[in-house]
């Protein structure tokens, strides 16, 4: 068979796709797959503006050295805001090396509460800490869990933002293997910004719970996490939370001024 | 922007300069960028059926490569290789163009790094028994023969005549060189990838290999931009580094073998003000 298509002109013409004999249809499938994801998207909606200023060249020596949580923060959000990559590739690099060394904290919580829908998204294993879990869904599977809030829930409490569920109520037992959350709601949030944070694919359903969530160290924390990302930081991400934290000073500045 | 554009970004920019001799800036970003391309590639493959495959594998190495702490440049260009080997037999219309750019640029890196790596490895090899006199001496030896004597009597002497010719006459030593009143003086185009060969991929001082290679890369790609004015502009720029380079390793006086633009045992910091 001919590598050319015919009909086609000298600039036109392209080599068909003739797969030899000896390739199986997996990695022929494979091969495809790799050409479509060059096609897509670089998830960069980041558009690389240089900033030159002051700031942003100290921002850039200390995010190379320096291991306070503070830093690392303010030095996130000033390269989201500034569209500064070489920056966010620093501070997220030093997050993770400080990481990696065990240098730094844990951000992930031993103890957060209810299973369902996040771990779809993460991928994460159900044994993962994340998923340590209390309440009607504690010992289920994902899946069960995941038909257990289909059938039960009745939605999200607006005031705790937990799941509401028919004939159950958390115990106080429940709520003290919650660990360090001050309420259920409050571990809820943690657990699907983790979740998120993490996740290879970006759910809207994440958007939606940043949007709704009062706690900046959770944000904060979600922030750091989403930087050192396996796959890369998840920028949409980090811009969602940035914009919300903003949204959270923003709003607290109004209140002092009120007052 | 598409994946693709990041790894045809990254390659442009790698395809005539070292990845360590790039702005830190320019080289932070870059990396930065192509890492969120092979991140995302990898997240867009990471199904189950294609591990193990060749496409899988490309982009498993070039994640890891671009994932280190050290880089290896031509180890990032075999790996780009292997993701564009990967796909450039399918079907795929709307990366077409794109995959073309791509391997455009990629013969090139790929070519470059190799080369700059066998190099680079020859002359560690050469210098690492030797004691830091003795490699002193080697360094001192090379840039006497090789870039006073082949290459600055070259490019003194091509200076001196491009101050005093016609436009055309200028154009025509730049690009193919012409026969002049001291000799035949071949296009400063053509000799210039060997000028580099000869000397920056000869010394064992590390830093100064470094800087005798960046010298000679910024004026190819004033040579590359086809600007004349500037070509001869900045070939006093060119001239006046290599001096001083010579000057740093105890070459104080300049005499020519065979053109003569200045004349014997002129003293180099002379020659350097009178450039500048």
């Amino acid at each position: 068979m001919s590598d050319i298509i015919e009909g086609q002109n000298e600039e036109g013409r392209r080599k068909k796709f003739t797969p030899s004999p000896t390739e199986s249809s997996t990695v022929v499938k494979a091969k495809q797959a790799l050409a479509d994801a060059l096609g897509h998207p670089a998830e960069e909606q980041f558009d690389l503006e240089i900033a030159t200023n002051k700031e942003l060249d100290e921002a850039k020596k200390e995010a190379g050295v320096s291991s306070e949580k503070e830093s690392l923060l303010r030095n996130l959000r000033l390269a989201l805001d500034s569209s500064d990559m070489g920056l966010l590739y620093k501070a997220t690099e030093r997050l993770k090396n400080l990481r990696e060394k065990g240098e730094y904290i844990d951000l992930i919580p031993v103890s957060v509460v209810h299973g369902g829908k996040a771990n779809e998204v993460s991928g994460l294993d159900d044994s993962h800490p994340a998923y340590q879990d209390y309440g009607p869904t504690a010992h289920m599977t994902g899946a069960e869990k995941r038909h257990f809030i289909g059938q039960h829930s009745e939605g999200v409490d607006k005031t705790t933002r937990d799941f509401k569920f028919k004939n159950w109520e958390p115990t106080e037992e429940d709520k003290y293997e919650a660990g360090v959350e001050k309420s259920p709601g409050q571990a809820l949030e943690r657990r699907l910004i983790i979740d998120a944070a993490r996740a290879e694919k970006f759910e809207e359903i994440h958007k939606k719970v940043i949007d709704t969530i009062l706690d900046k160290e959770i944000l904060n924390n979600a922030l750091l996490l989403a930087s050192t990302r396996e796959q890369g930081p998840n920028l949409d991400f980090m811009k969602a939370i940035v914009k919300r934290l903003d949204g959270l000073e923003k709003s607290s500045k109004k209140d002092k001024k009120k007052k | 922007m598409n994946i693709i554009h990041s790894l045809i970004d990254f390659t442009k920019l790698c395809q005539a300069t070292p990845l360590f001799l790039l702005d830190e800036k320019v080289k932070t970003e870059a990396v930065a960028k192509l890492k969120i391309a092979a991140g995302k590639l990898r997240e867009l493959m990471s199904n189950e059926e294609n591990k193990g495959t060749s496409a899988g594998d490309a982009v498993e190495m070039l994640w890891q490569s671009v994932g280190k702490d050290d880089l290896d440049e031509q180890e990032l260009s075999v790996a780009l290789g292997q993701v564009y080997e990967a796909v450039s037999g399918t079907n795929n219309p709307a990366i077409a163009n794109d995959l073309e750019e791509l391997k455009k640029y990629l013969d090139v890196f790929k070519y470059r790094a190799l080369h700059h790596k066998i190099r680079s490895e020859y002359i560690e090899k050469t210098c690492q028994n030797l004691p830091p006199e003795k490699r002193a001496e080697h360094d001192q030896k090379v840039l006497k023969e090789k870039l006073i004597f082949y290459v600055v009597e070259y490019s003194l002497e091509v200076a001196r005549w491009l101050r005093t010719m016609t436009s055309d006459d200028q154009k025509k030593l730049i690009e193919t060189g012409m026969k002049v009143a001291s000799g035949n003086l071949p296009g400063l185009k053509e000799f210039m990838k060997s000028y580099k060969e000869e000397v920056a991929y000869t010394v064992c001082d590390e830093a100064e290999r470094h800087h005798l290679l960046k010298i000679f890369l910024d004026y190819e790609q004033t040579l590359a931009g086809g600007d004349y004015v500037k070509i001869i502009k900045e070939l006093d720029v060119f001239n006046r580094e290599l001096l001083k380079v010579a000057l740093k390793f105890g070459i104080t006086a300049f005499t020519g073998l065979i053109l003569k633009p200045y004349p014997d045992n002129t003293p180099i910091e002379r020659i350097i003000k009178e450039l500048a």
